[in-house]
């Protein structure tokens, strides 16, 4: 990794570079605004569509890197017999103002779906495997990353080490000042991006990186939702201390709506099916699933270890929350984005099961 | 297995027998020869098999892997992608992605043991895999016994190869049935009632074991109130499953994959997860 560059960003220099990067055949996602005025991240067809003004939209990065449905390969029948083929590489793509929660979600998907992971003859079992789908996104994309100055009404990432700013991972960190961007640059992915595309940005300057500095204590005082101590809700689900009573009570909150899962940057589970395209092709696809429906364990049988919701909402929080998992994974399955606490019905979201978790005796 | 973990070999199936109404044993070949060469399965390993248009499903290999690229699992029709498997024909076309998980050998070593195998039903296939493997190197095991208990007599997996077991004298083979026929010259109960005929040398055992989570449930009972330690009661375990590859998040059970950190476990890794496994 190169040393961090400092650069910075007119914004009125912005929509000229997302046209450019169009026109050089990027594919570009950035956050848009819905009819309804809600927004979320998703593929630019101009430089109009980028909306700047919002702090975290609805449905994050994960719809890039992990797209809600996806063909894994096609198959088709020839006079020759079955011929079997994965989907083209992607294009060249850059994935442009998602907030530090969301970078800190695709981070954490790199362990799961990630290089990290090997595979071959050398795999032993219970090696993690890497996802090649994933694989040739993430490596596809520049992920041009902005840190939050004002922290959204339901967001907590303090409490998770994923935002408001961050000091690595992003290949390239916006910091908004006003009438211009500091861009910093975080990997050598990064400082290529900036180096292509020279003509839109300026010189770095100490004296912004001062203000970015004290723009990032000032963010973390702009926290609403009263969330912290992860570390003794954690220590409480570890110890036992959390009873079946616990669950009943959150299941009788929570319709299973799965909107908690789906809205989650980090819930990564996903259905495998097969469609036809025609009469000698189809598809193998994913689509995402969640661990909230019952239908998720239920085996043919008819037997279902996750027979009752209690049970499903007890396996959520335990995935996201428990040391068994922390010991697995770089971190705990949750970046504070609040995404769960807009969605739920019930409100029984990360936030206030923890608050609850957090005062079992 | 291959490096892109979603994409099947192509394979051909070789062979199809019947082992009851509602069940078969298929052999399949791999069919690009590059491709079989890296097919070399151990025993308790699995295959995803695919019939493309149907969909994926996991099988245990139920046969000690003699040639790399050569396959034999048994299937139950009782869902889309079973049902498919069944109106196969010789030379059809499938899917087999694998070998997955782990093995039989990966616990306990249990070479110079008594080694006691109790399968129940449509549990017996994956166990088929590692009494192959100790019959082929049986001089390196001490006592080997088998129980395996079905339904009804009819629903016997591999009824041509009990019947060459049950003759072999190097290894005592117990079976039992919940329902008897006229014809049935075994026992009839569940296969914990068949403890007592054992003489178990408890430090010297090594217990393997595979059927419907029920029966494991109550065989382990058993065998810890006889002594067997954790280490040595080694089973497979079973979760529904969709990728077979530790991504889809389908098969935990707690914080294990059973995909790809088993199906195989001890009684040790069984207690310590954080739900039921049975
Ligand atoms: S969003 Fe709320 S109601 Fe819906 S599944 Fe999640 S916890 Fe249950
Ligand atoms: S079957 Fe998909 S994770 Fe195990």
């Amino acid at each position: 990794m190169p040393e961090k560059k400092l650069y910075s960003l007119p914004k009125a220099k912005v929509p000229g570079l997302i046209a450019a990067l169009l026109k050089s055949k990027h594919r570009v996602w950035g956050p848009v605004q819905g009819e309804h005025g809600d927004t979320f991240l998703n593929e630019l067809s101009s430089a109009k569509d980028l909306c700047r003004d919002y702090v975290n939209g609805f449905l994050g990065a994960k719809r890039y890197v992990f797209p809600q449905l996806e063909e894994m390969f096609r198959f088709r029948k020839t006079g020759a017999g079955l011929t079997l083929s994965p989907p083209p590489p992607p294009q060249p793509t850059v994935v442009w103002g998602l907030r530090s929660c969301d970078m800190s979600a695709v981070l954490y998907f790199d362990s799961f779906f990630g290089r990290g992971a090997k595979s071959g003859p050398n795999w032993k079992a219970g090696d993690p495997l890497p996802d090649p789908l994933y694989v040739a996104r993430r490596e596809a994309a520049v992920f041009v990353s902005i840190a939050c100055n004002t922290a959204g009404p339901k967001c907590f990432c303090v409490c998770t080490d994923s935002g408001p700013f961050l000091s690595k991972g992003y290949d390239v960190q916006l910091t908004d000042l006003g009438s211009h961007y500091l861009a910093e640059t975080g990997t050598a992915k990064g400082e290529q991006f900036v180096a292509g595309h020279r003509q839109f940005f300026g010189a770095g300057r100490e004296d912004d990186m001062k203000k970015r500095r004290a723009l990032e204590v000032q963010a973390e005082k702009t926290f609403q939702e009263p969330v912290s101590f992860f570390a003794k809700a954690m220590r409480k689900l570890d110890r036992g201390a959390v009873k079946p009573a616990f669950w009943q009570k959150v299941a009788s909150y929570c319709i299973g709506c799965g909107g908690c899962i789906y809205a989650c940057p980090m819930c990564s589970c996903f259905d495998v099916d097969d469609v036809k395209i025609s009469g000698t092709e189809g598809a193998r696809v994913r689509s995402w699933d969640t661990c909230d429906f019952a239908g998720f364990t239920r085996e043919v049988s008819g037997h279902n270890p996750r027979a009752t919701r209690a049970d499903r909402r007890q396996r959520w929080f335990y995935h996201k929350l428990s040391m068994d998992y922390l010991e697995k994974n770089p971190v705990i399955g949750c970046v504070g984005c609040g995404r769960c606490v807009i969605t739920c019905p019930g409100g029984v979201d990360m936030a206030t099961v923890v608050r609850w978790m957090r005062k079992v005796e | 297995m291959n490096p892109n973990i979603h994409l099947p070999y192509l394979a051909t199936v070789t062979g199809i027998r019947s082992e009851c109404s509602d069940t078969k044993t298929f052999d399949v070949r791999i069919k690009d020869p590059k491709e079989a060469k890296l097919f070399v399965s151990r025993p308790g390993q699995f295959v995803e098999a695919s019939v493309f248009g149907a969909g994926e499903a996991p099988f245990g290999l139920t046969t000690s892997p003699r040639e790399p690229g050569v396959m034999t699992f048994t299937i139950r029709a009782c869902g889309r992608v079973t049902d498919a498997f069944h109106k196969l024909a010789v030379g059809d076309e499938v899917g087999i992605k694998g070998p997955l998980g782990n093995s039989f050998l990966d616990k306990i070593d249990s070479r110079g043991k008594d080694v006691l195998v109790i399968g129940g039903g449509i549990g017996l296939p994956p166990l088929r895999s590692m009494i192959h493997y100790i019959l082929d190197r049986r001089a390196d095991y001490r006592d080997f016994t088998i129980i395996y208990g079905a339904r009804t007599p009819e629903l016997q997996m591999y009824k041509g190869e009990l019947a060459q077991w049950a003759k072999r004298p190097d290894l005592t083979l117990l079976q039992t049935v919940d329902v008897a026929d006229p014809g049935w010259k075994g026992y009839v109960g569940v296969v914990t009632t068949l403890f007592n005929k054992l003489k178990l040398d408890i430090p010297n055992t090594v217990v393997y074991t595979c059927g419907p989570p029920i029966m494991i449930k109550f065989a382990i009972v058993e065998l810890v109130k006889l002594g067997l330690p954790d280490k040595q009661i080694v089973s497979t375990l079973e979760r529904y499953m969709k990728c077979g590859v530790g991504k889809c998040g389908h098969c935990c059970i707690g914080h294990k994959y059973v995909c790809t950190e088993g199906p195989v476990f001890d009684y040790g890794e069984i207690k310590g997860l954080a739900e039921e496994a049975f």
